[in-house]
């Protein structure tokens, strides 16, 4: 056990810094010329070179490069793009990874686009990604406690009214894409109960500390869109799983202990039938990352997912690329910690 | 004594005849309602894109007109006339229409009502809505305004939205493209994923660690973050794989960029093509395992030991038995691309607004006017997206539940991986 968590936390770098390579490599390889795609057809050459200059677009890709001579000669480059792409995100003082765009970018809007791309990403990471990270937790919780009680209720009562409807509903809320449901909630909240999303700008996060009803009212809707989906899938899976843990003979041997039912249910089949929930939890964090951006984009949340489309419209190839990164570790990170949490549970599982 | 032998009887064989394909259906339908409801709704819903240019009443991208004839001018008039009369009108003061190329509005002034003819007097001035006359025998049949966001109607079943385009033509088109992005997509990455995954399942060792730490790394990135990614990547004007992608397309493109009744097509291909690359990783992952259990058969190393080629051992013996799980994964990823598509379309990176794609008619304008009221443009092309998903969703429970018999028995659907969301 000791030494799968230690061998799985050892690969963790080396996963990140293939994530990175392949990053890197999608974005500034695949697509060409990036000083002309931020700059676009509105450049003349001289700027494009200069661009080029400035960003240090000339230096090589890789800090290590391999001539497919006999034999191949490696060779260490002392400046690459790769490297200082990754050295300005870990380096904090440096992480002015947008700053050196000066020149107007076209398709944007002059008023507040480049103002806001000219904000070190550092800074805008500091009022956002709270925003993103509150949204993530609150959406967990509900997706919890809409999944599993629903889940337990169908598998104990197969066939009820009950079953029936906590089924019906469950299909229903995991076929409605989260991002319809959001304007569903918006658009008919402001027709019948004339309610309207409130609106923040930039910046504006208010912690739950300071304001507790302004914050929720914030997330509140937000996170609830986003978790149906997610509750519904646990709610199917903690209802099959239950299923086949209420026909173990331990359940028998509880029922025939005499032991209440709701000892026999919660106590001692709930917690065997959440070991595949905690599964599928990890394979959804990165659908709930994915949806981040789409609610964000729904209910006008200033979280990372908007920051990230902001740039890719506003063609920010670097910007899109740190972030994606920045998606990528999270991803990574957070599937790290549940199978870790998986092993935990189950002690029957052994990781050789 | 006479050995009494029983006469054989002439016995017509009492079997009950298997019954009829129809008649199974029937059955199968009467005991998962909710797989035929889902089955039903996939079926009109492809139906209704694979029939688009017959089923639409509307072009999907023409402004629709209230068609209803307001009138018809007595005589022909020139654009500097500005008294003329109106027989059978149904038009009257303050409407708007088009003389030559001229906006006018017609007064309040009505010089004189005589049955239904109406001389009116006209007045130079802007006003939003349009009329246009054209030309028939003996004057001109006045048709009416551009019919923006008009609620739904008779004519207009789900409405039009705000430039006047017919909700339920743009639904039903929606459907083509739709089905379009799924079945390039799926085709597009079920391949990719097959060949891959049957490569390094049946190669192992190099091969198999290139292309699985490669797997790996394109799993370490949620979904939807990929699939922006690389349409970032691929879908810009400038960069040089849309440019490929433009060059290969072109032979089957007619007029602007079109196929298949479909505008901005390069658009919908390089976004088949990025959901194509996600849909191969989670494909190659599942069939190399398929492919590692299935090279330990006996008939493989026969087919080894007289001699075969390994591309021949891989496409003879070893690609037909996984193709019966490539079409399984094929029809879990159709709906799964379709979602992705109007997600990816939603956030204004995908298929671009006048194509009639779902996901699209829910993004920025349709979104703007739906908070002001006007929510049908935005509302039917998010439903009918819905209503496949759900179908998928419901026919996958009803098959889990006929081909799992443990499930039988009235304790029903409702299980396995929990079902297709994005």
């Amino acid at each position: 056990m000791r030494e799968y968590i230690i061998r799985r936390m050892l690969l963790l770098p080396v996963i990140m810094i293939g994530v990175s390579v392949l990053t890197f490599s999608i974005f500034r390889i695949i697509p060409g010329d990036a000083a002309v795609l931020t700059c676009g057809f509105a450049c003349t050459d001289e700027v494009v070179d200069a661009l080029r200059e400035e960003r240090g677009l000339n230096d090589p890709l890789f800090p290590v490069s391999l001539d497919f001579t006999d034999p191949p000669i490696v060779s260490l480059q002392g400046d690459s793009q790769y490297g200082n792409w990754l050295w300005n995100l870990i380096k904090p003082q440096f992480r002015q990874i947008v700053g050196p765009i000066e020149i107007p970018l076209p398709n944007l809007d002059p008023g507040q686009s480049i103002t806001e791309s000219e904000l070190p990403v550092e800074e805008e990471l500091r009022h956002r990604l709270p925003v993103t990270v509150e949204l993530m937790i609150v959406t967990m919780v509900f997706a919890l406690l809409l999944g599993i009680p629903p889940g337990v209720i169908s598998a104990i009562r197969p066939g009820t009214i009950l079953d029936w409807v906590s089924r019906m509903s469950s299909v229903v809320w995991l076929s409605v894409p989260n991002f319809f449901l959001g304007i569903l909630v918006i658009t008919f909240g402001s027709i019948w109960f004339d309610w309207t999303p409130p609106q923040f700008a930039s910046g504006s996060y208010v912690n739950f500390w300071e304001d507790p009803l302004t914050n929720i009212e914030e997330f509140l809707l937000p996170s609830l869109v986003l978790a149906v989906g997610l509750a519904a899938v646990i709610m199917r899976l903690t209802r099959s799983a239950m299923l086949e843990v209420m026909r173990n003979d331990y359940i028998r041997t509880a029922w025939s202990k005499g032991l209440r039912e709701r000892t026999v249910v919660w106590r001692h089949a709930l917690k065997n039938a959440l070991i595949p929930v905690v599964t599928v939890i990890g394979l959804q964090i990165g659908g709930l990352l994915g949806g981040a951006v789409l609610i964000e984009s729904v209910f006008n949340l200033n979280g990372i997912g908007k920051y990230v489309l902001e740039a890719i419209v506003r063609r920010d190839i670097f910007v899109v690329m740190s972030m994606v990164l920045g998606f990528a570790i999270v991803y990574v990170t957070a599937n790290l910690l549940v199978d870790i949490a998986y092993a935990w549970l189950d002690p029957r599982i052994h990781y050789a | 004594m006479v050995k009494e032998v029983a006469a054989p009887i002439d016995v017509q064989e009492a079997a009950t005849p298997r019954p009829g394909r129809w008649r199974r259906g029937a059955f199968l339908a009467r005991q998962h309602p909710l797989g035929a409801f889902g089955l039903l709704c996939i079926l009109v819903l492809f139906g209704a894109g694979v029939l688009a240019d017959v089923v639409a009443p509307y072009n999907p991208t023409e402004e629709s007109r209230l068609t209803r004839q307001v009138g018809i001018l007595a005589e022909a008039v020139s654009a500097d006339d500005n008294v003329f009369t109106i027989d059978q009108a149904e038009t009257g003061p303050g409407s708007t229409i088009l003389i030559g190329e001229e906006k006018v509005r017609l007064s309040d002034f009505i010089h004189s009502e005589v049955g239904d003819t109406l001389v009116i007097e006209v007045v130079r001035g802007e006003d939003d809505t349009v009329a246009v006359p054209h030309e028939s025998g003996e004057g001109f049949e006045l048709r009416g305004a551009v019919d923006q966001l008009s609620p739904p109607s008779l004519s207009h079943p789900f409405g039009t939205d705000r430039s006047g385009w017919d909700v339920l033509s743009r639904t039903i088109w929606g459907a083509r493209i739709s089905l379009l992005i799924g079945l390039v997509s799926v085709s597009v990455g079920i391949s990719l994923g097959a060949f891959f995954g049957v490569l390094s399942g049946y190669m192992g060792g190099i091969v198999d660690s290139i292309v699985q730490r490669f797997v790996d790394m394109l799993l370490a990135f949620p979904a939807l973050v990929l699939l922006l990614a690389i349409i970032t990547v691929i879908g810009d004007e400038d960069s040089s794989a849309r440019k490929a992608i433009d060059d290969l397309l072109s032979p089957i493109l007619t007029g602007q960029g079109t196929f298949w009744g479909i505008p901005a097509f390069v658009d919908i291909f390089v976004v088949s093509i990025g959901i194509g690359v996600a849909v191969a990783v989670g494909t190659a992952r599942i069939i190399r395992g398929a492919v590692l259990s299935l090279k330990e058969n006996v008939y493989i190393e026969a087919a080894r030991s007289i001699g075969a080629s390994s591309p021949r051992i891989m496409w003879v013996h070893i690609f037909p038995n996984v193709a019966a799980l490539v079409v399984v994964l094929g029809s879990i990823f159709l709906p799964i691309a379709i979602l992705a598509e109007s997600a990816i379309s939603f956030l204004g990176v995908g298929v671009p607004y006048p194509t009639p794609s779902w996901g699209a008619d829910l993004s920025e304008q349709n979104r703007e006017n739906a908070l002001q009221g006007d929510w049908w443009p935005a509302f039917f092309p998010g439903l009918a997206l819905s209503l496949i998903v759900l179908g998928f969703n419901m026919v996958g429970d009803a098959f889990r539940d006929i081909s799992d018999p443990r499930l039988r028995g009235g304790q029903g659907s409702g299980g396995g991986r929990g079902g297709v969301s994005l």
